[in-house]
């Protein structure tokens, strides 16, 4: 399971700042083009908060063609979670925006996540967590792999 | 028994998100309840379409709306990493699948 950057976020009240704080990080991570960013919003915008997909975890993605330049996942880690409007999983505090350039080399590592964040006490543990250092441990304890 | 493998599709908005996790967690569902049947993934465009056919659409609770019409039996997922919620919603409509046949 490959994190490509973690970063905290303590000033967004909205789905849409908090999924442009997401953006930016996935930028920085060159992982896509700045066009991305809106592309994710307009799902969100189109589809709503399926996106949340697991117990105050959303997952913002838009399809490769919105401007993906290679595969990979940025955590943001809210400090003040947001109302997505799910009717179960609200709120949300972690992001993990995923990107794929090809719609298929990405699918391993989002198993990988998708398998970490299945356990409840992993995703608890995140939000609890005060560091980067303290979540990359979270990560690499996660029964021996990463 | 059923001779037939299982036709499910797992529809998101992209087709490469949420649905490539349900699937996965579907074919290990599926083994687990020992179904055979093979999982397709689609987009919100293009699920109806690939649903036509299909046994079973697997759906999150959010957008089941898209599908109230859809002749096929949908099951509405709130959590798309939860295994449980999946295993018993397959084994619940699959007593009902079976009577059926």
């Amino acid at each position: 399971m490959r994190i490509d950057r973690i970063s905290f976020v303590d000033d967004v009240d909205t789905p849409e700042a908090a999924i442009i704080s997401c953006g930016k990080l996935m930028l920085e991570a060159g992982l896509i083009k700045p066009s991305y960013i809106p592309a994710m919003i307009d799902v969100y915008h189109q589809l709503g908060a399926y996106m949340v997909i697991a117990p105050h975890v959303a997952l913002p993605h838009a399809s490769p063609q919105s401007g993906a330049l290679k595969s990979g996942i940025c955590l943001c880690v809210l400090r003040n979670p947001v109302i997505f409007g799910h009717s179960d999983n609200d709120p949300v505090h972690l992001l993990f925006g995923l990107a794929s350039h090809d719609g298929n080399s990405h699918i391993q590592n989002l198993a990988e996540v998708a398998d970490f964040l299945g356990y409840d006490q992993n995703i608890t543990n995140i939000i609890s967590s005060k560091t980067i250092a303290e979540i990359e441990y979270i990560f690499m304890s996660k029964k021996g792999e990463l | 028994m059923i001779t037939k493998p299982l036709k499910i599709v797992a529809v998101c908005g992209c087709g490469m998100g949420s649905s490539v996790i349900l699937r996965m967690n579907a074919e290990k569902a599926l083994k687990e309840l020992q179904i055979p049947g093979k999982i397709e993934v689609a987009d919100v465009t293009t699920g109806k379409g690939a649903a036509r056919d299909a046994d079973l659409i697997l759906v999150s609770s959010e957008l089941l709306g898209l599908f109230k019409d859809a002749k096929q039996p949908v099951i509405a997922l709130k959590s798309f990493v939860n295994k449980n919620e999946l295993i018993e919603k397959l084994r619940s409509f699959m007593e009902t699948y079976e009577e059926k046949q």
